[in-house]
């Protein structure tokens, strides 16, 4: 039972949350760590930082919270290539009052409610219907192989931390810990301040040569709060729901790149191709060019 | 073109000394061919490998790769030359140390049997499966280790691998052996099929509609809706994939689940994405040929 590398895209994860049958709520990358930006968001569930992860932490900066575990969704980070979608499960795990979770999750959360945090990240790894949404984004080349990936791809594990607002209480949820971090109390107006500044310290503590990141804001779908919006005309509201549209519509079109065999096209393309220089006779010379631009670019 | 590639480290001699230290730099051993047909062993840092810092060219006669027998862990190897200045040091960096002897053995046997095809159809199945892992490092198992050299190293030590008595005779080798000696070629199949050139043949009647059944869904049988997803970054993805593994060792293994039959007037030295337009030209000729019966 094998998990796919995902691709850290907001369009990858909306898709992948949608999927499992969750409604009503988006994911945005964050390209600034800013209060500022963050309050462009209204109902922000939470906050994913995703990371390739070179060195073992030193101490969290907050509190670790044992007792919290009994009350809050926190599994342990138990299969690499699946964290990316368990930073996401454990923040919408957290807002089931506030979010349409569907039923797949919300049976899910229910099942492993008393499951201490390490069978919690079993569960979600033995999750025939979580991992059959993940690996939809297997990229699908079905001869990509082992060896070619060994030569190229470096091998930095990934690691996840999410931060969120539960009950006021401003909680880090890192799977590598052994319970989620209590942070302190944090209104909803708080959080984003907050969410900066504990960020912040957090990225400071690596060498900015050492880390790549991405951040990810789990959200209100824009498209409902724009509706519910008393304060915009009609026309306004239309304006800023297309473009939120057209948003969507570019990351369904990525993601049907995504899963698609290019297989089949690449080898439609090559007899197109051959027949055409075969009727005018430049065949050979073509594959000589080539020959030649390979040799030298080695 | 890569024979085998593997997470190795270097051990480098405390100068002075007999102790040898690994050095924690991550980096590969890899096993090439070059366009003469001779094969190189080398080691570079993980993102430095089109430079690599030993690139050594190595002959069936002179050299093995050894487990090195004193090393306290068990994971050190060296390539051994009969004069210990020329020999090399290495530690093994995967975190499954079952996998270092089907490494060792593989890169003896392209040392010794250097016939590209040959080796490519015995070892596949050993080399993609000891590839298959999730890997992650060991920081921490870094060791000093010491060896017992017959032969001092001399302090001014060479640094260039090969000195000129031992040139000439490479030469001499080289010269004999240049009959069984072959030169592969390959191409880049991304290159060859790169939008640029690809573009004029969808102009042409019956392209597109050629076409049509391998598209995305919901692409429109249009010129520029092909050109946008050869622009993709999703397409450029899987066509260099594609080239990368046709310019493996797994690369036949692809052209006959294609259900392509090689052209065999090919010349065998040509492999991989080479091999591969080949036999598609092949398929093109006979389509024609039949057609025209």
């Amino acid at each position: 039972m094998s998990w796919t590398t995902l691709e850290s895209d907001a369009g990858v994860f909306t898709d992948l949350i949608e999927n499992l049958g969750v409604s009503g709520v988006e994911v945005e990358e964050l390209y600034t760590l800013d209060e500022e930006t963050l309050r462009n968001f209204s109902d922000i569930y939470g906050i994913i930082f995703l990371f390739k992860w070179k060195k073992p932490d030193g101490k969290p900066d907050g509190e670790l919270d044992y007792e919290s575990i009994d009350r809050i969704f926190f599994g342990q980070q138990v299969i690499n290539n699946a964290c990316a979608t368990q930073a996401l499960l454990s923040v919408l795990l957290n807002h089931n009052e506030e979010i349409d979770l569907g039923s797949k999750l919300t049976e899910f959360r229910e099942f492993t409610k008393l499951l201490p945090p390490d069978l919690k990240g079993e569960a979600l790894g033995n999750s025939e219907d979580i991992r059959c949404a993940h690996n939809s984004f297997a990229r699908s080349d079905p001869f990509v192989s082992d060896e070619t990936k060994v030569a190229t791809e470096d091998d930095d594990v990934y690691h996840f931390i999410a931060y969120t607002n539960i009950n006021d209480i401003f909680y880090e949820l890192d799977g590598l810990q052994p319970a989620p971090i209590n942070h302190g109390t944090c209104t909803k107006e708080e959080f984003p301040r907050r969410a900066v500044s504990t960020i912040q310290s957090r990225i400071g503590k690596y060498d900015a040569s050492e880390i790549r990141f991405n951040l990810m804001v789990i959200s209100k779908d824009k498209r409902l709060t724009i509706l519910n919006n008393p304060d915009l005309t009609d026309e306004e509201k239309a304006a800023s729901i297309a473009v939120e549209d057209e948003k969507r519509a570019r990351w369904k079109r990525e993601n049907q790149l995504r899963r698609h065999n290019f297989l089949g096209l690449i080898v439609e393309l090559s007899k197109l191709l051959a027949k055409d220089r075969i009727t005018r006779n430049t065949w050979d010379t073509t594959l000589e060019e080539a020959k030649n631009k390979y040799s030298v670019g080695k | 073109m890569s024979l085998i590639t593997f997470k190795a480290g270097k051990l480098r001699r405390i100068p002075g000394t007999k102790i040898l230290r690994a050095d924690p730099a991550k980096g590969f051993i890899s096993m090439t061919r070059d366009a003469d047909g001779l094969t190189h062993f080398q080691w570079g840092k993980r993102d430095e490998m089109d430079a690599p810092e030993d690139d050594i060219v190595v002959f069936p006669s002179e050299c093995t790769f050894e487990k090195i027998e004193e090393c306290p862990n068990d994971r050190g190897y060296m390539l051994k030359y009969p004069s210990s200045t020329l020999s090399l040091f290495y530690w093994m960096q995967d975190v499954d140390a079952s996998n270092d002897q089907i490494y060792a053995s593989r890169i003896n046997s392209i040392i010794r049997e250097q016939d590209y095809q040959e080796s490519a159809r015995s070892d596949v199945a050993t080399v993609s499966d000891a590839m298959d892992m999730d890997t992650t490092e060991q920081n921490e198992n870094i060791t000093q280790s010491q060896t017992n050299q017959e032969q001092l190293p001399s302090s001014d030590a060479q640094d260039s691998h090969m000195n000129e008595a031992s040139a000439s005779e490479t030469v001499r080798n080289l010269l004999n052996n240049i009959s069984s000696q072959r030169s592969l070629t390959t191409v880049d199949l991304a290159d060859v099929l790169k939008p640029s050139n690809v573009r004029e043949l969808l102009s042409q009647e019956g392209a597109v509609d050629q076409l049509k059944p391998y598209l995305p869904p919901d692409t429109p049988a249009t010129v520029e809706a092909v050109m946008e997803v050869l622009n993709s970054p999703q397409y450029a993805q899987a066509l260099r994939s594609l080239s990368q593994t046709l310019n493996s060792p797994n690369g036949l293994e692809v052209i006959s689940a294609l259900g392509l039959s090689l052209d065999e007037s090919a010349s065998p030295s040509e492999v991989g994405a080479l091999q591969f337009l080949k036999a598609i030209a092949r398929q093109v000729k006979e389509n024609e040929d039949r057609k025209q019966q």
